[in-house]
């Protein structure tokens, strides 16, 4: 308790305070816009954390990750267009009510079931994350090689279309992350004579490349003909039987996105997805899902929050990220001189449980924020894309120069831009590259070491319990995913615009009803027992390809 | 990418080189792997019980190589985004931010950052003449003024200095 003690302090500093509010009410602006995701905007904020303290950093990068969570509600419930992926839930029942005249009860139970998640999971980080701390404390090179190829192996066939193409990105993460020095003799690898690279690839420079300036790059090409259903919202407190019907599913979601937040690729759309199906799964009458119903909006938005806030459990404890958002984070903290891992509990318990306590704050805030200025947040939805994309271009390009003051920084978010604009062209996403790329030295120290260590032998990895059990893991999901694949046909992977197929699918109760969102031709691809979704691909009904 | 969708399995995309033109982008990947591999044999990569400093990046390489050269044979071309006019304009905005890096160095950020946001917002974004001045005059000496006095960023000087004494 003490250390929770200490958190609260660091929390409670009122530099921290001020930056926690600033990253939810970024996150919350950032969720609201959907030209921008979390994913780019901490891409695109990391120089501007270099002048901060590591707590304080990190503390205002948690912010705008969760905020963001809050915010993409907004626009999900109004236009039908998720302002970040793991919203993309909310659109099926939060429209609808919208379309009804109840917008304000969508936004008000998904700010408190938000905040109950968050909350809950923020409860459960506390307990968890010292005794895994603990456990983690003993592992060698062998366990962090297994939880590193884990958390790759997750990510690339959790959250993605083509697991190939995700391989063959994360083997080109791990590739561009042996540029420059050798961890463990020295040696230049790849550097081309060029003085700039002797240190390798600057993480900042990749993230802001192939995530910030790739996603306004893609704008360009992407019309915006959305429509709000409406610019007032009223009574945005839900009526008594409209938190009884929430109840239920507000605490179910925050147990389900706790959990599913804490493994490797788990968090996010997976989680609101996962307690849209046991929601629908459990209703009296299921029809009424798709056209309406509190529950569809209750369950899954907490479940989205409850996730995004358990992830930073194997960050902290293990420092490994759940997902890209982490990754980035991680990144931050790597940039500031330290390393997340089994000891940042013992060495820097500011860190620790600073982050920890003021998401405790962040939370209350974010509550405070959404139930009184969700109109001002609808307001911003006037902000033209072309203008916001030229600002945030320009604050990119000056931050990235502001790292090193070096222009050949500039070059390298360029060139990653352009890179990352024809990947998202031809279907490879940038998530497995930049987690890689972020675990790369991780990963190849801790296999040299393991290697020396056994003499060479590759039993090294299961003969030992702790990185066993984890290949036994991995193993038991390429069988569960391979026998998935081939009952569901020809694909492993599932788009979001068949979510709610892939809703009943994951409570194997298909129904047959229709989708509440035009669901395109290959509504059955994804298969019955796969859990697998496409998180890039998070689109509705009208072209959400600003995103 | 609903033009694509119709084919499942891109059986009726249409005919001739057009019809395998999607498989370029893993083509690529493998002839980079290709060339990472090569690269790594100059490195020193030793044994398993002792491995040097190339091991890892052949290692690795070799991954990217397997998975991109069988993308070649299995990739679907559900996958790709059809190119169109307005991917022009996505080449616009690439020459735009090349200008814009190029000037920085030369001229400095102020008349960068103008020319930067007043094309971005007039010819990409299709604001008004007013409003596309307006920002970016605002907009070039604001972003100087937090970068340069509060965060004290030191700017390739350029033609213009701008700064309150910072």
């Amino acid at each position: 308790m003490d250390g929770a003690m200490q958190g609260l302090e660091v929390a409670l500093q009122p530099t921290n305070v001020l930056y926690v509010f600033i990253g939810v009410l970024i996150g919350t602006v950032i969720g609201v816009l959907p030209g921008l995701g979390p994913t780019a905007t901490i891409a695109l904020l990391l120089p501007l954390t270099y002048d901060l303290e590591p707590a304080t950093a990190v503390i205002m990068l948690a912010g705008i990750y969760y905020g963001s969570m809050y915010g993409g509600t907004i626009t999900s419930v109004l236009l039908k267009l998720p302002g970040e992926a793991a919203s993309v839930v909310t659109t099926f029942d939060g429209y609808q009510m919208a379309r009804q005249g109840r917008a304000g009860p969508a936004l008000g139970i998904a700010a408190i079931g938000s905040f109950v998640g968050g909350t809950v999971a923020v409860i459960g980080l506390t307990l968890m994350a010292p005794f895994l701390a603990d456990v983690a404390v003993q592992f060698g090179p062998p366990e962090f090689f297994a939880l590193t190829v884990l958390a790759i192996l997750m990510v690339t066939y959790l959250g993605t279309r083509s697991p190939l193409k995700s391989l063959a990105m994360a083997a080109a993460g791990l590739l561009l992350a042996t540029v420059g020095q050798d961890p463990i003799e020295g040696q230049q690898r790849y550097t081309f004579d060029t003085l700039q690279l002797w240190d390798g690839l600057d993480f900042v420079a990749i993230a802001m490349g192939l995530f910030g300036v790739a996603e306004l790059l893609h704008q360009l090409e992407q019309t915006d003909n959305v429509q709000l259903i409406t610019k007032k919202v009223k009574n945005i407190l839900p009526t008594r039987k409209d938190m009884k019907d929430s109840a239920g599913p507000i605490a179910r979601g925050s147990v389900v996105g706790f959990f599913i937040g804490v493994l490797p690729g788990g968090g996010g759309v997976i989680s609101s997805l996962a307690s849209y199906a046991m929601e629908k799964k459990r209703a009296k009458d299921p029809s009424r899902f798709g056209k309406g119903a509190i529950e569809g909006v209750a369950g899954p938005e907490t479940a989205n929050n409850a996730s995004s806030t358990s992830a930073f459990i194997p960050l902290l404890t293990l420092g490994i990220p759940a997902n890209v958002v982490l990754a980035l984070i991680f990144g931050a903290l790597l940039v500031q001189g330290i390393t997340p891992g089994p000891q940042l509990i013992n060495e820097h318990p500011d860190i620790f449980w600073g982050v920890i306590m003021s998401m405790y704050i962040g939370n209350v805030m974010l509550l405070a924020l959404n139930m009184p200025l969700v109109g001002i947040f609808i307001q911003m939805l006037r902000v033209r894309q072309g203008i916001l994309a030229s600002f945030a271009l320009l604050v990119t390009m000056a931050g990235v120069y502001s790292i090193n003051n070096d222009i050949f920084d500039m070059w390298i978010v360029l060139g990653f831009g352009v890179i990352g604009w024809m990947m998202k062209k031809t279907g490879f996403e940038p998530g497995p590259l930049v987690l890689a790329f972020v675990l790369g030295p991780i990963l190849e120290s801790s296999f040299r070491r393991s290697m020396l260590l056994s003499d060479g032998s590759f039993s090294i990895f299961v003969s030992r319990p702790y990185s066993g059990a984890v290949f036994g893991l991995m193993l038991v999901l390429l069988v569960a995913s391979f026998i998935g694949k081939r009952r569901a046909g020809d694909s492993l992977v599932m788009r979001v615009d068949d979510a709610n197929a892939a809703a009943d699918a994951l409570v194997g109760d298909r129904t047959g009803e229709s989708l509440p969102i035009d669901a395109s031709s290959d509504a059955t691809k994804g298969g019955a027992d796969s859990g697998v979704v496409d998180v890039d691909d998070a689109r509705g009904p009208t072209d959400l390809r600003r995103r | 990418m609903p033009e694509a969708q119709s084919d499942q399995q891109g059986d009726q995309t249409p005919g001739g080189w057009r019809a395998h033109i999607f498989r370029l982008a893993p083509l690529v990947l493998t002839l980079f792997a290709a060339y990472a591999i090569y690269q790594a044999r100059d490195l020193e990569i030793r044994s398993l019980s002792e491995p040097g400093p190339g091991m890892w990046p052949l290692i690795v390489s070799s991954v990217m190589g397997i998975s991109s050269l069988l993308l070649i044979v299995r990739d679907i071309p559900e996958d790709y985004e059809p190119w169109s006019l307005r991917s022009a304009r996505v080449l616009g905005g690439i020459a735009v931010l090349a200008a814009f890096v190029w000037f920085f160095d030369v001229l400095g950020f102020v008349p960068s950052a103008f020319l930067i946001l007043f094309i971005w917002m007039k010819v990409l974004a299709h604001e008004s003449w007013r409003l596309s001045l307006l920002l970016a005059v605002a907009g070039a000496f604001s972003l100087n003024y937090i970068f340069v006095d509060v965060f004290a960023v030191p700017f390739p000087p350029g033609l213009v200095v701008i700064t309150s004494g910072g």
